[in-house]
């Protein structure tokens, strides 16, 4: 049993009051900071990284994952610095995703106006510019 | 004296205690540590050396330069290996995610750059291709003001009736439009007969208009040379072909998908000479007339 007389003192109860808001206050950040990793990591798979950036990708798959069982043990120092990487590295695989499919719309595009001109060219072989 | 060895010892071993903690790392740790910071301060240089980069990543850059100033801190001031090479990681990471976006937005106005020249090579071909700039849907009537003096642009007197004709018609069916298309013989330069033809084609317009026609209904436009309907070796052929050709038309709301044949007849009797173009091309405007109805 717990002696009566420990929470007597109003110090005391405030101390105590401090410790349970500061964990809550660690679980919260953690909490959130695995919402925002999952996010990320969703967001990737959505723009198509899986395909165009898939070792960026599984790695920040496998973080988020390494993180939630970190969290799940406790090891809430651990399950932030995963969860914090795999954040990064989804950012990262959908940043090279998007940049790969911006450089393959240039690259079509540009063929394609090639191929215009070359045939407006054979057309018109009287035209110069 | 012994007391002082024995305390002098003491401070010795709690230095080295000390020391051991906090003050020198393993080599193996600063190695490590070394490794994670440089591999992160070149991935934010090389970012940073990219002018796109500071164009449409800056943030993400200055996020990548926050994160190793703290790993920097992070193991000078406690050598905490963990938390230096993890936050070193996010620096990298985040310097990496800089360049990417900025090579997507590169490709990005590249894309839009493209765009824009691929719009412009089609308005030049479109141009090009359709001879007639005006569309003439539906051509209902079709008139010859030929007999042109050599080099005049006034409307000859022969061609009076014709003209009034045209004025009529334009004037009973306010919901059409007409197209006016001046023609010369071959004699002069191709560049003379094109500005002679407009200004043959302009004192149709100018006449349409004294009758009360309002000008919006009027596209001008010069063929010069190009479309003779008679011999050019024949004085007679020449005077036929010093001419201008009038076209009217339902407006695009009446009439919608003939104006490719319209177009086509008003330039396709070419070189083929005589009077058989001309009676062909009344032909055809005659079966538009009938296919609106």
């Amino acid at each position: 049993m717990m002696p009566a007389h420990l929470f007597h003192h109003p110090s005391r109860v405030l101390a105590a009051c401090c410790v349970l808001a500061l964990s809550a206050c660690a679980n919260e950040a953690l909490n959130n900071q695995l919402a925002n990793s999952r996010e990320a990591v969703d967001q990737a798979k959505i723009a198509g990284a899986q395909e165009r950036a898939p070792a960026q990708f599984d790695t920040a798959v496998d973080k988020l994952n390494q993180a939630g069982a970190a969290a799940e043990n406790r090891k809430n120092k651990d399950a932030m610095r995963l969860a914090q990487e795999a954040q990064v590295d989804a950012n990262l695989a959908r940043a090279t995703n998007d940049a790969m499919q911006a450089r393959l719309a240039a690259i079509e595009i540009q063929k394609s106006n090639d191929a215009l001109r070359a045939e407006y060219l054979r057309a018109h072989p009287d035209y110069k510019r | 004296m012994k007391h002082i060895i024995r305390s002098a010892t003491g401070a010795l071993v709690v230095g080295i205690f000390v020391a051991g903690c906090s003050s020198t790392p393993s080599a193996s740790d600063q190695a490590a540590a070394d490794t994670a910071i440089g591999n992160a301060s070149q991935a934010i240089d090389r970012a940073s050396g990219d002018p796109h980069v500071a164009k449409y990543a800056s943030s993400e850059l200055q996020r990548a330069s926050d994160s190793l100033g703290q790993a920097k801190t992070a193991w000078n001031d406690k050598h905490d290996l963990q938390t230096t090479t993890h936050l070193a990681y996010l620096a990298q990471q985040r310097a990496a995610t800089a360049q990417e976006l900025a090579n997507q937005r590169t490709s990005e106005e590249r894309v839009a750059a493209e765009a824009t020249r691929r719009d412009r090579a089609m308005a030049m071909v479109a141009e090009r291709r359709t001879p007639p700039a005006v569309e003439v849907p539906g051509t209902s009537m079709a008139q010859s003001l030929a007999g042109f003096g050599f080099g005049k642009a006034k409307v000859p007197t022969q061609a009076k009736s014709e003209l009034s004709e045209v004025a009529n018609t334009l004037k009973n069916n306010p919901g059409q439009v007409v197209v006016i298309e001046g023609h010369t013989d071959s004699v002069g330069s191709p560049n003379y007969n094109h500005s002679l033809a407009m200004k043959r084609a302009e004192a149709v317009r100018a006449a349409l208009v004294r009758d009360g026609v309002e000008s919006s209904r009027i596209t001008i436009q010069s063929q010069g040379e190009q479309n003779p309907v008679a011999s050019n070796d024949t004085s007679a052929g020449r005077k036929e072909n010093r001419r201008v050709q009038v076209m009217i038309g339902n407006t695009n709301e009446t009439a919608m998908g003939s104006s490719q044949a319209g177009a086509a007849t008003a330039s396709g009797s070419g070189e083929q000479g005589g009077q058989k173009g001309q009676h062909e091309q009344k032909g055809q405007n005659a079966q538009d007339g009938e296919r609106q109805q």
